[in-house]
């Protein structure tokens, strides 16, 4: 290579040096790995890998290499590339959105063929390569290409010169381009109007490139070797076929950080239910494969290359994004001083004992009290006796595990419960019994009047009878809250259905194990205005069991709580997707049967969804995006607990599509890097609370880069997790608002 | 902001009398109270700049205490 030799950058290792710069590892090293045999350059290669490592790509080169990739159409190298990339792994999805490149484009990403050279915005020279397994000579163009780039600004003006004589070489051009592609995914950038022109601004990009490039082909270096090896007509068309696999799903939800995005983005959305069937019915590819590539190339005609690269360079950009904010975020926790109310409701429960009277204090602040008093331990029969004072209106225990069933009777015989309209004795198994009932709380028929809201969960010793009384004394129950009281069977609802069947709006029967799905379908079809229905837990939950219920009250139905009705599958997604046209929220957590399918129906048919709570559920990275593609922005809450393969696609698709989201629960999602929550926290303003529970990939240059001042990150320092746990003051109904009647 | 509601108080608009005249009374809350709030606010100010101490509140007030931050948002 006459032309690299000129060069003083004779690189050893042009190849390795061009992938960084084209951030497309894959490629350049199985055409490195030729080169370097051939050449002879190590040491002036050493240089440049340093100067490539930090740098944070950059966005304009990127571009560039796209521009050029496009214009090019040249493939020269692109079965190569394939292979190539293959191998390289440097990022999440990189390597298989580049891969993409190739087999989308065809196109020898360099700058046309005639020139042989891609200059890219930098003003790097990426020379063509032929197709890996044609040569093996052109590696090093490349190569050297790159180590000239780091070493100086100066020497990319005298690539122009070059130009010519590159194009004769086979340069691994479109491993180049992926990386240019990647890092014009990094930032934004513009498309660069000429392919040649070369700003002197570029040449900065370009040193991160070559930065990059270095990183890379160390990267690529290992595998190159083997691929060389491997690279013939046949394998490269396998190869392809499997890289087009593997990378098909990134081109259905290609997510361009450009400014073309927005233009994108409406196209994506009306296209998005077309191809969510593909995407969702087979997730095997290669058919839906075509599809996506049909509906990559129908989207953004001109952009086809570029949403390769920007969705192999999300990664790329997202760690670009991150850089400036290091060392702002140490600043917020400091400037928070704890709040007035929290210091003296500390010191309140600090001296729980020495409270005389809790009159005047409102409802709110008793509340958090007892909670905090639960959570230490703290709680007694005096405070207890404190609350049931006077004419208590709402009383919510979270944990009456202390409590016993002589204190309970005591408190209970004196209280005057007239007013009562809330009463959350949770945990209530030990204190609570049938033969109790008559004295404290079924004291007479229309004893509670008033009371809107009753949980009673853990009532072990609850038995039919027993909640036969309480709602005989209770005639405007609204919200009952039975979950775990496992001595209750069918018999029991059919009692409260009876009674409650025109007011009756949410009911919890998680955990009863004593009660069977099936028997008790008939008193739930008699609740007519049922928002709220809990089943978690109950394994006698089947397709039918849904499918009737909801069919006869699946208009009224806001909120489903499924989860671990493991027997759960897809046709009850289905079905709810067509019956339940309010919900509002729906919880499938560790029901494994479910598969993307799912979140088809769900996207098309449960538009107003504001909650969705997933656990060790079995759905695909690309599944979640597209619906958080068509869904996203009614989402308050999502929880993704466990579910293994979220990855980058979900991540974008969080980042542009989830304005509203208010809480995150992404616990134990390993492939998310600090880039991709970096992005998610930086782009999803509302988000208040994040959980990253078991997220030890994520480090302290998400922790204290991002950007968001009002997210709370629960889970990855050591801190008392109650205190993190928090519940939402609550009203009475969780949909519905309650007036209280005058007493 | 310390207090989202004398925030408010002094800012709204529609020409209320706290706004124009830059003060606000609190009629209901005892003037011991509201010497503690004082402090507290005092003492916020310094812990965002960076000294961070312990802000002590006498067992006896905590329970007027508790009520009047909830009421003024602080």
């Amino acid at each position: 290579m006459p032309v690299l030799r000129s060069r003083e950058i004779l690189p050893v290792q042009p190849k390795p040096l061009k992938a960084r710069a084209n951030i497309d590892p894959p490629a350049t090293p199985t055409q490195g790995r030729e080169q370097p045999a051939t050449r002879s350059s190590p040491p002036s290669l050493t240089p440049s890998p340093k100067t490539l490592g930090s740098v944070s790509g950059s966005a304009p080169i990127l571009r560039r290499s796209l521009r050029l990739s496009t214009k090019a159409s040249s493939n020269a190298g692109q079965d190569g590339v394939l292979e190539a990339e293959e191998p390289i792994e440097r990022r999440n999805g990189d390597v298989s959105r580049k891969r993409k490149l190739s087999a989308d484009n065809d196109v020898g990403l360099e700058s046309g063929e005639d020139e042989g050279v891609l200059s890219l915005r930098s003003g790097k020279r990426v020379t063509k390569k032929g197709p890996f397994g044609d040569g093996n000579g052109s590696g090093g163009d490349v190569e050297v290409e790159i180590d000239r780039k780091g070493k100086s600004m100066l020497v990319e003006e005298s690539e122009d010169t070059e130009k010519p004589e590159r194009s004769k070489e086979r340069v691994n051009v479109k491993g180049k381009r992926r990386y240019s592609r990647e890092e014009k995914g990094k930032g934004k950038l513009l498309v660069e109007s000429a392919l040649e022109s070369k700003d002197e601004s570029l040449v900065d990009g370009s040193v991160s490139d070559v930065e990059l490039l270095a990183q890379e082909v160390n990267l690529s270096n290992e595998k190159p070797s083997k691929k060389n090896n491997r690279r013939t007509s046949q394998g490269r068309m396998e190869r392809f076929r499997d890289t087009a696999r593997e990378n098909a799903s990134r081109f259905a939800h290609f997510n361009t950080q450009e400014e073309d995005d927005n233009i994108l983005s409406t196209e994506a959305e009306s296209e998005i239910p077309s191809e969510e069937p593909e995407e969702k019915g087979v997730e095997d590819w290669p058919g839906p494969f075509s599809t996506a590539m049909k509906i990559i190339r129908d989207r953004a005609a001109n952009l086809n290359v570029r949403q390769g690269s920007s969705s192999s360079d999300k990664v790329q950009y997202l760690q670009i994004k991150w850089v400036p904010q290091k060392g702002k975020r140490k600043d917020w926790s400091k400037r928070l001083p704890p709040s007035l109310l929290d210091l003296s409701l500390r010191v309140l429960v600090d001296n729980a004992d020495a409270i005389a009277s809790l009159a005047h204090v409102p409802d709110a602040l008793r509340h958090k009290l007892c909670h905090m008093l639960c959570d230490s331990r703290r709680m007694n029969s005096n405070f207890f006796d404190l609350l049931l004072n006077g004419s208590p209106i709402e009383i919510r225990l979270k944990d009456c595990s202390w409590l016993t069933e002589e204190q309970f009777n005591q408190c209970f015989e004196k209280c005057d419960t007239i007013n009562l309209t809330i009463l959350q004795l949770d945990y209530c198994g030990h204190c609570l019994a049938d033969y109790s009932l008559p004295s404290t709380l079924a004291r007479s028929p229309n004893s509670l009047p008033a009371l809107t809201t009753l949980s009673l969960t853990g009532a072990y010793r609850l038995s039919d009878a027993g909640l036969s009384a309480l709602v005989s004394s209770a005639p405007a129950l609204r919200s009952v809250n039975l979950s775990q009281c496992s001595f209750l069977t069918h018999s029991a609802i059919d009692i409260l259905a009876t009674s409650l069947a025109s007011v009756l709006l949410e009911l919890f029967i998680d955990d009863c194990q004593s009660i069977d799905a099936m028997l008790v379908l008939p008193s739930l079809k008699k609740l007519e205005h049922l928002e709220v229905l809990s089943v978690a837990g109950l394994e006698s939950v089947t397709d039918s069991f849904i499918k009737e219920f909801l069919i006869a009250r699946g208009d009224g139905i806001k909120e489903l709580i499924l989860m671990d009705c493991w027997k759960l599958t897809d046709s009850s997604l289905k079905i709810i997707a067509e019956t339940c046209s309010n919900l509002r929220a729906l919880d499938i957590g560790n029901i494994s049967k479910l598969t993307d399918t799912s979140f088809g129906y769900l996207a098309s048919g449960c538009r107003s969804l504001q909650s969705l709570k997933l656990c060790r559920n079995a759905f695909s990275d690309d599944a979640i995006a597209a619906f958080l593609e068509m869904s996203g922005e009614v989402l308050k809450e999502l929880a993704l607990n466990n579910v293994g393969k979220v990855g980058l696609n979900t991540a974008l698709s969080l980042a542009r599509r989830s304005r509203n989201l208010v809480s995150l629960d992404l616990s134990w999602c390993r492939n998310l890097t600090d880039e991709a929550m970096g992005l998610i926290v930086d782009s999803c303003l509302s988000l208040r609370v994040l959980k990253l529970f078991g997220c030890s990939q994520i480090t302290d240059v998400f922790l204290y880069g991002h950007s968001n001042a009002k997210v709370e990150i629960i889970g990855l320092k050591l801190s008392p997790l109650l205190e993190q746990i928090k519940t939402p003051a609550q009203g009475p109904l969780q949909y519905t608002s309650v007036s209280v009647g005058c007493q | 902001m310390v207090s989202q509601t004398i925030g408010n108080m002094l800012t709204s608009p529609g020409g209320f009398a706290e706004m124009e005249l830059g003060e606000v009374t609190f009629p209901e809350i005892s003037a011991v109270i509201l010497e503690k709030i004082c402090q507290y606010f005092y003492w916020a100010l310094q812990y965002s700049r960076g000294k961070e101490t312990e802000f002590h509140i006498e067992p006896e007030l905590t329970l007027e205490l508790m009520m009047a931050p909830n009421y003024l948002h602080t």
